[in-house]
């Protein structure tokens, strides 16, 4: 079932770089979401998956197709800058450096982890349990441990909000 | 399994990181920075759907294993604001210059 999704959505992915259309690349941009949104589902995350389908299908892959259909030259895509080559092996050295160290490492997963501590053995059942209904225990930690970042993100929001009208403006000269 | 969600992360993230670097147009260049979030949200939500410290779990704080999905919501948030601010620079930058390619706007290189 992962391959399933995880394969079209790498394919999906190069040929937002790959496609020689910008239209055509944001339209596989949105079929990457989609599928990041699988992901989350798989992961027991719904929620973060209903915000993805919200967020970037909803408003961020609309907001890119606005941009490229208020710019010319739409056909001829974007080329590449004299960058190509050593970008490429710039990127292929980082990927082997991410697989190798992904590879070797022997991750606390929730199989192979000890939990015969007697303080945590008590609560294993809802340490098992807690990705089946998570939506509660999620919004207790955003709004107990995380409630500082949280009000800093919807100052960021407000910030970006006024900042893209103010850019968008523009200048006009009845106003001086 | 853990280590497939963390391949497709790392994979979509060099692809990402690929299209950043070598792409002209600043839309394309945008598009390739909502792929590496997203990788990075992948990678973040795999972490805490499988990953248990056992030493955060002494006082049975268990909500503390949710961090990632945490992290996860406020990369979306962030990258929301990004895109709407990128999206201004560009428009703003092809009303005057007639361009979205981002060699082009070397006003100040000489």
């Amino acid at each position: 079932m992962f391959w399933i999704i995880a394969i079209p959505m790498i394919i999906s992915s190069f040929m937002v770089v790959l496609s020689t259309n910008l239209f055509r690349s944001a339209l596989f941009l949105i079929f990457s979401f989609i599928g990041v949104s699988l992901i989350f589902i798989l992961l027991r995350a719904e929620f973060l998956a209903i915000v993805e389908i919200l967020v970037y299908v909803g408003a961020i892959s609309v907001l890119i197709i606005f941009a490229i259909l208020m710019t010319k030259n739409i056909d001829s895509g974007s080329p590449s800058n004299s960058l190509n080559k050593s970008s490429l092996l710039f990127s292929i050295l980082i990927f082997m450096v991410l697989f190798f160290s992904f590879s070797i490492t022997d991750w606390n997963t929730i199989d192979n982890v000890n939990l015969t501590n007697a303080d945590i053995s008590n609560n294993i059942e809802s340490i098992k349990n807690i990705h089946s209904n998570s939506i509660p225990h999620l919004a207790n930690l955003l709004l107990t441990d995380f409630m500082l970042a949280f009000e800093l993100v919807s100052v960021l929001l407000i910030a970006a909000l006024i900042g893209g009208l103010y850019l968008i403006k523009g200048d006009d000269p009845d106003n001086d | 399994m853990l280590q497939n969600y963390l391949f497709l992360s790392a994979v979509i993230f060099c692809i990402g990181l690929y299209g950043v670097l070598s792409k002209k147009n600043a839309i394309t260049i945008l598009m390739c920075v909502e792929l590496m979030l997203n990788a990075i949200n992948i990678s973040a939500v795999a972490f805490s759907r499988y990953i248990i410290n056992p030493f955060n779990l002494i006082n049975g704080n268990i909500d503390s294993l949710l961090t990632g999905q945490v992290l996860a919501m406020f990369v979306i948030a962030v990258a929301a604001a990004e895109v709407a601010i990128g999206v201004a620079i560009l428009v703003t930058v092809y009303k005057n210059r007639q361009t979205a390619y981002v060699t082009e706007g070397n006003i100040l290189k000489y």
